[in-house]
């Protein structure tokens, strides 16, 4: 297990454990935050190269598409070796955004980190 | 109490000698959908671009999450303007754009966001208004409800907290109409979004309101929920919300000025 900085408001956790990096998202995130969170991952998934990420979201209120976005295109990465990308916990706009979206079916949404850990 | 999204207090609009909107008091609540209801020239047109920061108040203020839009400058004003989502009748779409360049233009005009990004929240957006397989068709190239979806995907570009639609149903099917009434209310109940309805088509508008309010020369003269305004005795309500032939509002025409209906229909 490998605690990595990362120098993000939004991102104050990110761990590469075992094959999966899981990051732990904090705050609203928005089309201000999105780019530098977009650049960090796209960075920690070159540098660690994970078969699955797991992104924490119990700390998100909300976030809009372009978060979203950014959690589409660090899937395009990891499918590519046949990885996923599992959403941990998600608060009610969340949910909504990616219910009405009809994203809920292409992320493996799950209550905890636990429940995620065994996805492999 | 629940929070106000836009607070109009006192506001008023005169064009020329004819006072439009007559110091008129309203409280949107966060995450409802309103309905302003009215016929031609009641103000309700006048009423939603003042609220969009389009035409300039003229008296009072109109709050929106607590900033006043009288206080605000020019840039002031831009900015607030693209936190609000806003679905003219036309759906104002680009003719010589595709459907995903449409949607695409406030994302690329207003945003530093990478065109990665930018592709996949117009996917997002256009498969939210199931219009994603069209994406690279002409607006001449789709049907009219079709085109309203693609300005309704749009005016979500931006993920705003506050939509407005100015006759979302105009001109459309009954069913294309319901199809867009379910829209509304999935983006109400799913992500909270503020909705303010500019309409006077009493299906639609009791099908996705949570409030409604009616306008009538300038000032309010009804408001409630759909059931109360079903169950009003109020001559004008009762005519306006069950098309009534005989009414407050025929009586007004027979008897009215010619010169004054004729120049209110402008409004």
């Amino acid at each position: 297990m490998a605690e990595i900085q990362t120098y993000l408001d939004v991102l104050p956790t990110a761990r590469h454990e075992d094959d999966a990096l899981i990051l732990t998202l904090t705050g609203e995130i928005d089309l201000h935050t999105s780019p530098d969170l977009r650049t960090t991952l796209l960075s920690l998934i070159q540098q660690t190269q994970p078969k699955n990420i797991i992104f924490v979201l119990s700390k998100v209120p909300y976030m809009d598409s372009s978060a979203i976005a950014v959690m589409v295109e660090t899937l395009q990465r990891v499918r590519k070796s046949g990885g996923k990308v599992v959403l941990v916990d998600l608060q009610p706009r969340v949910k909504g955004l990616l219910e009405i979206a009809r994203l809920n079916t292409i992320f493996h949404i799950v209550s905890t980190l636990d429940e995620a850990r065994k996805l492999k | 109490m629940p929070d106000i999204a836009i607070k109009v207090s006192k506001a008023t609009k005169i064009f020329g000698s004819r006072t439009v909107l007559d110091a008129i008091d309203l409280d949107i609540y966060r995450g409802e959908t309103l309905v302003i209801l009215g016929g031609s020239g009641s103000g309700k047109s006048t009423l939603l671009r003042m609220m969009i920061g389009s035409v300039p108040i003229d008296g009072g203020d109109i709050l929106v999450h607590g900033k006043s839009l009288c206080d605000m400058s020019r840039t002031d004003l831009n900015e607030y303007r693209k936190s609000i989502g806003v679905l003219f009748q036309s759906g104002a779409l680009y003719n010589s754009m595709t459907i995903a360049d449409n949607v695409a233009l406030p994302l690329r005009e207003h945003t530093d966001l990478p065109e990665e990004t930018i592709e996949l929240m117009v996917k997002i957006k256009l498969e939210l208004v199931g219009l994603r397989e069209h994406a690279t068709k002409l607006p001449s190239e789709i049907s009219g409800g079709m085109k309203k979806r693609a300005g309704l995907a749009r005016a979500l570009a931006l993920d705003p907290s506050i939509l407005f639609y100015d006759e979302p149903s105009a001109g459309l099917d009954p069913v294309t109409s319901a199809e867009i009434d379910e829209l509304i209310i999935k983006l109400n109940k799913l992500l909270g979004v503020t909705s303010v309805v500019v309409t006077h088509e009493m299906d639609s508008a009791f099908r996705i309101a949570d409030r409604m309010v009616l306008l009538d020369r300038g000032k309010f003269v009804a408001s409630g929920t759909p059931e109360q305004m079903k169950k009003s005795t109020d001559p004008l309500v009762r005519q306006f919300v069950y098309g009534l032939i005989d009414g407050p509002l025929t009586e007004r025409k027979r008897t009215g000025a010619y010169e004054s209906d004729l120049l209110m229909d402008n409004i």
